[in-house]
C-alpha cells in the first residue's frame, strides 16, 4: 500500500499477524556524498522522550527493554509492539543530514527517499511512503511515526522536518540540546603566525589525556589552534547524551602531505645532464603512535615501517613519493574502525635529503575524516635551519577525535619524541 | 465536566447545558512543529435551512463575511498562524436569536492553499471542537478528531441542528478533498 504525507493505516487491521514490525529507510542515489543518520524517538503522550535512552541512534542502538532496535547499517528500526511500554504513545522514524545546513545539503538533494513498513518476521510489505523531497530545504526530517490509536497500532506517513537538523527534531521531543561547541571548529586550522628566531625550544607535552593543557609559558597567539571533530553534541544538563561518533564508526582518516619542489630533483641518467641544478627537496610523511596499552611505535618510509591497515597498528602509509610531482603526495590511512585502539598519534613530516628549505617545499597537510571538514595544514612557520616538523596531534578523546596542530620543528626524531613523551629507541636509516 | 464526543456521536444541548443560550464554539488544531510552509486554517459556520443548504451567501460565515445578517452568529477572526493556547478560531452563537427557519449550523474547518502547499489534515495534530457556555464559562462538551481524518483538505467538525425543538450537536468528523471553496458549494453558496 503506498502511502502520501499525512495519511495513516492500521497495522493491527492490514497486518494482523504482526507482533514486530520493520520500519526502513531508503534513498537514491546510494552514494549520495548526503551522510545521513537515522533515528528513533520514543515518545510518550506528552510528545516527549521519558529519557535518553528513549532516543535510539547510532551511539544506542536500542532502547532499553530491547522493544525499539536500529540494525547495523542504521537504516532499518525493529519494534516489537507488544514489548512496547505502554508508556510510549508513539515512536517517530526520523532522518538527518549531518552538518547538512552547513554544507548546503537538504533533503531535496535526494531525488527518492522512502520508507517502508514491513512485518518484522516474514519481511512482507505493508505500506510504502515516498517522501517528496522535492521542495524539502529541510536538514532534518520526522519521516512517520508508529503510534497507538484505541488499542491498536498504526502508522503515519508524516514527512515533516527541521532546517536546523537534528538539535531542533531534538529539541521538539523533549531532549535538552547543549549549545554547540564554540566556533573553533568552525575555521580550518589556522596558521601560526611565524616564530621569532630566539624562540623557546619546544616544552614536553604531558602524554595524558585528554588534552594537552595550554602552555602559559607560551603567548595565546602561538598557542597550538585545536579543533574538535566531534558530532553535534547534545547534552542532557548534568548527565549526557552524546551525539559524537564513537570510533566504530569513523571510517577511513587520511592524513595526506603534499608539497611543491622546486626544481624537481632529477634522477639516473639524467644526473648527468641536470646535476648541476641542485637537489630538489623529499619529504616524508611519517607518524609515532601510542596505543591504549601504551605500546608506541612509528611509521615512517625510512626503516621501511610502512604499517599495516587492516591489522595493527592499523595505520598504513601509502607509497612513498620522493620528488613532490606525483599529484598524491605521500598519504597515511589510519583504520578508524580501530580508532579505539589509540591513545594519539603524532603526525610529522621531514626533509629527508637536501637543505631544509621548508619555504621552497610549500607543504600542506590536510586531515580528512569521512563526514568532517577536511583539515589543512600548511607548513609555513618556517624554520629552515631544522628538517623535522610536529605537524599535528590526533587524540583520542573518550572516543572522539580531537586533532591539535602543532607546527614545531626540531632538529631530528629523537628530540621530537623527547618532547612528546613517546619513548621510542632512535637509531640511523635508510630508505635505499 | 464536559461531554467527549466520538465520531458520528450526538447529544443535546438541554441534556448536557440546560439554559445554554450564548455558545462559545471554539475550534482548534496543533500547528507543525516543524519548518516549512506554515498551515492557515479557516473555521466557517453554514447557516442551513430544511433543505441542508443556505438561505443565501449571508448565510455564509467565513473571514470576509463575519457575522450573520441577524447578528445571531458571529466569527471572531481568523487566525493565520493557529498559534496560540486553546482555541485558534471562536465563532459565537446566541441560541435563542438564530432564525427558526435555520434548521442546523454546520461548522468546518479548511486548509487554506492546501494543495499548493501539499498540506492536509493528516499533519495537524490535535484538532478539535468544543462549546463553551458564554455565561458559566464551562465547557460543554469536546469533540477531539485527529484520528478521523488523513489526507482531506477540508472538513466538518461538526453541527448544530434543531430536533424537536431542541438544540443538538453531532460530532460529524468527516473529511472532503479540495478547501473552501467546495465546501461552500455543497452548502449552496454561489462561488
Amino acid at each position: 500500500m503506498q502511502l502520501t504525507a499525512g495519511q495513516n493505516i492500521s497495522i493491527n487491521r492490514l497486518s494482523p499477524e504482526s507482533k514486530i514490525v520493520d520500519v526502513s529507510l531508503v534513498w537514491e542515489p546510494r552514494d549520495t556524498p548526503l551522510e545521513l543518520d537515522a533515528s528513533a524517538f520514543c515518545l510518550t503522550a506528552a510528545g516527549t522522550v521519558r529519557g535518553d535512552e528513549d532516543f535510539v541512534f547510532y551511539n544506542n542502538p536500542r532502547t532499553q527493554d530491547g522493544s525499539v532496535t536500529r540494525d547495523n547499517r542504521g537504516q532499518v528500526f525493529s519494534l516489537s509492539l507488544e514489548s512496547i511500554p505502554s508508556a510510549i504513545e508513539k515512536v517517530a522514524i526520523t532522518a538527518t543530514i549531518h552538518e547538512g545546513q552547513k554544507r548546503g545539503q537538504s533533503f531535496s538533494n535526494l531525488p527518492k527517499f522512502t520508507s517502508h513498513l514491513r512485518d518484522g518476521k516474514s519481511k512482507e510489505l505493508i505500506a510504502s511512503y515516498d517522501v517528496d523531497t522535492a521542495s524539502l530545504k529541510e536538514t532534518a526530517l520526522i519521516v512517520a511515526e508508529v503510534y497507538r490509536r484505541n488499542n491498536e497500532w498504526k502508522f503515519r506517513a508524516i514527512g515533516q522536518g527541521f532546517v536546523g537538523g537534528l538539535a531542533p527534531l531534538a529539541t521538539n521531543f523533549g531532549i535538552t540540546v547543549a549549545e554547540p561547541e564554540p566556533p573553533t571548529s568552525a575555521p580550518p586550522l589556522q596558521p601560526a603566525p611565524p616564530q621569532p628566531a630566539a624562540s623557546p625550544p619546544p616544552q614536553p607535552v604531558p602524554p595524558s589525556p585528554p588534552a594537552p593543557p595550554p602552555r602559559s609559558s607560551v603567548p595565546p597567539t602561538t598557542a597550538p589552534s585545536s579543533v574538535r571533530l566531534s558530532k553535534i553534541t547534545l547534552e542532557k544538563k548534568g548527565q549526557a547524551v552524546s551525539l559524537e561518533k564513537k570510533g566504530s564508526s569513523f571510517g577511513e582518516i587520511t592524513v595526506n602531505l603534499n608539497w611543491s619542489s622546486q626544481p624537481t630533483r632529477s634522477r639516473g641518467i639524467l644526473d648527468g645532464i641536470f646535476g648541476g641544478k641542485g637537489p630538489g627537496i623529499d619529504l616524508d610523511l611519517g607518524c609515532l603512535f601510542e596505543l591504549k596499552d601504551g605500546k608506541a611505535s612509528g611509521i615512517q618510509a625510512l626503516g621501511n615501517q610502512f604499517g599495516r591497515y587492516d591489522q595493527l597498528p592499523y595505520i598504513q602509509l601509502m607509497g612513498d613519493d620522493r620528488t613532490g610531482t606525483v599529484s598524491a603526495g605521500e598519504t597515511l590511512r589510519i583504520n578508524g574502525r580501530y580508532f579505539d585502539v589509540f591513545e594519539r598519534i603524532l603526525i610529522y613530516a621531514f626533509i629527508y635529503e637536501g637543505v631544509p628549505n621548508w619555504s621552497h617545499a610549500d607543504g600542506r597537510v590536510t586531515v580528512t575524516i569521512p563526514g568532517q571538514p577536511t583539515l589543512e595544514v600548511h607548513l609555513d612557520n618556517h624554520r629552515n635551519d631544522m628538517p623535522m616538523c610536529a605537524i599535528a596531534m590526533i587524540e583520542n578523546e573518550q572516543g572522539n577525535i580531537r586533532v591539535t596542530k602543532l607546527a614545531e620543528y626540531y632538529q631530528s626524531h629523537m628530540p621530537m619524541d623527547r618532547a612528546y613523551g613517546f619513548g621510542l629507541q632512535w637509531r640511523a636509516g635508510s630508505k635505499d | 465536566m464536559a461531554v467527549s464526543l466520538s465520531k458520528g456521536e450526538k447529544v443535546s444541548l438541554q441534556k448536557v447545558a440546560p439554559g445554554l443560550s450564548k455558545a462559545h464554539i471554539g475550534l482548534g488544531w496543533d500547528e507543525r512543529a516543524t519548518d516549512g510552509s506554515d498551515f492557515d486554517l479557516d473555521a466557517s459556520a453554514f447557516l442551513c435551512d430544511a433543505s441542508g443548504k443556505v438561505r443565501g451567501d449571508g448565510d455564509f460565515i467565513f473571514y470576509n463575511n463575519l457575522k450573520s445578517n441577524d447578528g445571531s452568529i458571529e466569527h471572531t477572526g481568523d487566525n493565520l498562524t493557529g498559534e496560540g493556547e486553546g482555541d485558534d478560531e471562536v465563532l459565537r452563537v446566541n441560541l435563542p436569536s438564530v432564525p427558526p427557519d435555520i434548521a442546523k449550523i454546520v461548522f468546518t474547518v479548511t486548509i487554506h492553499e492546501a494543495d499548493q502547499r501539499k498540506q492536509n489534515f493528516g499533519m495537524v495534530q490535535n484538532a478539535f471542537i468544543r462549546i463553551v457556555d458564554e455565561n458559566t464559562k464551562g465547557e460543554v462538551l469536546r469533540y477531539d478528531l485527529s484520528e478521523d481524518y488523513s489526507t482531506e483538505t477540508a472538513m466538518v467538525f461538526g453541527e448544530l441542528y434543531r430536533h424537536n425543538d431542541e438544540w443538538k450537536f453531532s460530532a460529524v468528523g468527516q473529511g472532503y478533498a479540495g478547501g473552501l471553496g467546495a465546501m461552500a458549494k455543497q452548502y449552496g453558496v454561489n462561488i
